[in-house]
């Protein structure tokens, strides 16, 4: 017995210096390149770039509309009445406006025009390039979620999202792939190459490692040993029962 | 304001892209500290699910040695 659990100590130093901790460094190593990816993400979104061309456009536009307004009146009651102008509803001064003006457009050649664009015939304004920039810059951030002079300005749903939505996509993504699902990639590999078990005697410390722990043998040997005991005792039993 | 002061070797009216990028990432910049909020989340579920999967593999082997040197 005493030799055994010599010899499962002497396995546990020689294979802790080798080995120790293959899971929790494996799982580092997922955890550095996971960091590493992020900063990576970091570093590509330093520059402002987008080939949605179309949409930030759109975007600008309405963000230009809207914050003209809002110059304009102070706040945005011109542009949340624009937007909840509906034909069907019963008229008042600002509804029959509108759908004047919308009925006359066709007349000089303009079609297809929205109520809201109505709001992109208010004056330019000295604050132009101001406005300007402040629209260029939220228009690429378009997709995160409306902050509350916004919310009820329901032009902005965000379906098409410039810069922002497609970094709260990669990030999780990223560390999905990389740390999540990435852990699970290469383990076993290290797992054999931690526990050397792919070596020369790798047969032989598999067979020491999978080794019933001594206690364990020790005291199935005596239960074992019981066992019979009482089962040739049963036997004799039985014998003089009988 | 600000835009008023600022001069460049550009007509009036026209401010250079370095404007809209100064603002861009000034926002973009703030970006890291969520990102590494939500990998340290997940970081602290992951490896305590990994650590309940050591011990359900290899704690039955050698005296728990085993599970030791895995994790």
């Amino acid at each position: 017995m005493s030799t055994r659990l010599a010899s499962d100590g002497l396995l546990f130093i020689v294979h802790s210096r080798l080995s120790r901790f293959v899971v929790s460094e494996h799982m580092k190593r997922c955890q550095d390149k996971t960091i590493e990816k992020i900063n990576w993400l970091m570093d590509i979104e330093r520059r402002a770039f987008t080939l949605n061309t179309h949409y930030y456009g759109d975007y600008k536009d309405k963000f230009l509309s809207f914050y003209r307004g809002c110059h304009q009146n102070g706040e945005d009651v011109l542009l949340t009445r624009l937007q909840l102008y509906s034909p069907a509803k019963s008229p008042s001064e600002m509804q029959n406006g509108v759908s004047q003006v919308l009925s006359v457009l066709p007349q000089i050649g303009i079609t297809g025009a929205k109520p809201i664009d109505l709001a992109k015939l208010l004056p330019p304004d000295p604050r132009e390039p101001t406005i300007n920039i402040m629209a260029g810059v939220r228009a690429y951030f378009q997709g995160s979620c409306p902050v509350s002079v916004e919310a009820n300005f329901n032009v902005f749903t965000c379906k098409h999202p410039v810069a922002y939505k497609r970094f709260t996509d990669l990030v999780p993504l990223a560390i999905d792939h990389e740390f999540v699902l990435g852990a699970a990639r290469g383990i076993e590999a290290a797992l054999y190459t931690g526990l050397k078990i792919d070596g020369t005697n790798g047969q032989q410390l598999c067979r020491d490692l999978i080794q019933e722990p001594t206690h364990i043998s020790t005291r199935r040997d005596v239960l074992q040993k019981q066992r019979d005991r009482l089962m040739t005792a049963q036997e004799e039993l039985l014998r003089v029962g009988v | 304001m600000r835009i008023d002061r600022a001069l460049t070797r550009e007509l009036p009216d026209n401010y250079p892209f370095a404007v809209q990028q100064a603002y861009i990432s000034s926002a973009t910049t703030k970006w890291l500290d969520p990102a590494l909020n939500l990998f340290d989340a997940i970081n602290t579920i992951q490896t305590e699910y990994v650590q309940k999967i050591v011990l359900q593999h290899f704690g039955h082997f050698g005296h728990g040695v085993f599970q030791r040197m895995v994790m």
